[in-house]
């Protein structure tokens, strides 16, 4: 299962390596800790803001709490630091939309490449119907293979309502599901 | 076995399924496009976005964890000069009573004329620190 042997956690620092207080994580732990999760975190903030400069600020944000609050996160193992990062960077998300600086799918990404040759899958063009919370719930769920317990960590929903939204997000992605040559 | 958190979390249509932590899959043609799909989608993303670099959050942390640092160094400061501020203003207040004009005649001009001086000296000083703690280079 991707969680169980997932790479990153092996390339992640243990948290002893960011266990001191105050400025603790060093230089180097950081280099691979970014390294580690910045693609992954990334490509969500990309998908669910669709737009470069939101998805730029919003990573640079997102580590740079991390750096400023380093006592909260020193306790946490590799995986569960993973999830922290994606909460962090959900409710910035969230933040953004709550400010009213909404607007979104301005700068699709590369909206050429996203279909999938098998079933004719726009994934850009569904992600553009969905509402955010939905996108969120959906590439957590299908990219980063997380389960209900831990999407519901990475974005702060009851557990039962993630698997509620989650059904019903993935009802809508399926419309945009069309066999091989569909019409769309 | 990871229960497939996708699935469709009724037994059956329509019907509520108790929390168990156990999964029924279904659609497992749907799922397995749709994973697929999404996984392409991710993979373009990562591929034609490189996230910024790390020496950038470095910088901006670094950069913030000085500005934090600056005001807390200044709180102490704000405080004082917010009291020293207020304080002369209750010095103003109490002058302006103490020596009222029914009370001027009896007033050795002495005593007022300090007083008047007392009270511009402590305001044009607190109003030349906080000019000064606002504008540095001035």
């Amino acid at each position: 299962m991707p969680r169980a042997t997932d790479p990153t956690a092996q390339a992640m620092p243990s948290s002893l390596e960011y266990a001191a207080p105050a400025t603790a994580l060093s230089e180097l732990a950081f280099q691979r800790l970014y390294e580690a999760n910045a693609t992954n975190i990334h490509s969500y903030l990309l998908a669910v803001s669709a737009r470069r400069d939101v998805a730029d600020d919003l990573l640079q944000e997102t580590f740079c709490r991390l750096l400023l609050h380093p006592k909260s996160t020193a306790h946490l193992d590799p995986l569960e630091l993973r999830r922290y990062l994606f909460r962090i960077a959900t409710n910035l998300l969230r933040d953004r939309y709550r400010s009213g600086d909404t607007a979104p799918f301005n700068d699709p990404p590369e909206p050429s490449a996203t279909t999938s040759p098998d079933t004719s899958l726009d994934i850009a063009r569904m992600l553009q119907a969905l509402k955010p919370r939905e996108r969120e719930l959906l590439w957590l769920a299908y990219v980063e293979g997380m389960d209900h317990a831990e999407i519901s960590s990475a974005t702060g929903l009851h557990r039962l309502s993630v698997r509620t939204l989650l059904f019903r997000a993935r009802n809508k992605a399926k419309q945009f599901l069309a066999p091989a040559g569909g019409s769309r | 076995m990871t229960p497939n958190p996708t699935a469709n979390p009724t037994t059956k249509p329509g019907a509520p399924c108790p929390d168990s932590g156990t999964w029924v899959p279904t659609n497992s043609t749907d799922d397995h496009n749709l994973r697929q799909a999404f996984r392409a989608y991710a993979a373009t993303l990562a591929a034609h976005h490189t996230p910024p670099p790390a020496a950038a959050i470095l910088f901006r942390a670094e950069r913030r964890r000085r500005r934090a640092a600056i005001e807390r160094a200044e709180r102490p400061l704000l405080i004082m000069q917010t009291l020293g501020f207020l304080s002369a203003i209750f010095a103003a207040a109490w002058f302006g009573y103490r020596f009222a004009p029914h009370t001027l005649p009896t007033l050795n001009p002495t005593t007022l004329a300090a007083g008047i001086a007392c009270t511009t000296l402590v305001l044009a000083g607190c109003w030349a620190m906080l000019h000064l703690s606002r504008h540095p280079s001035t």
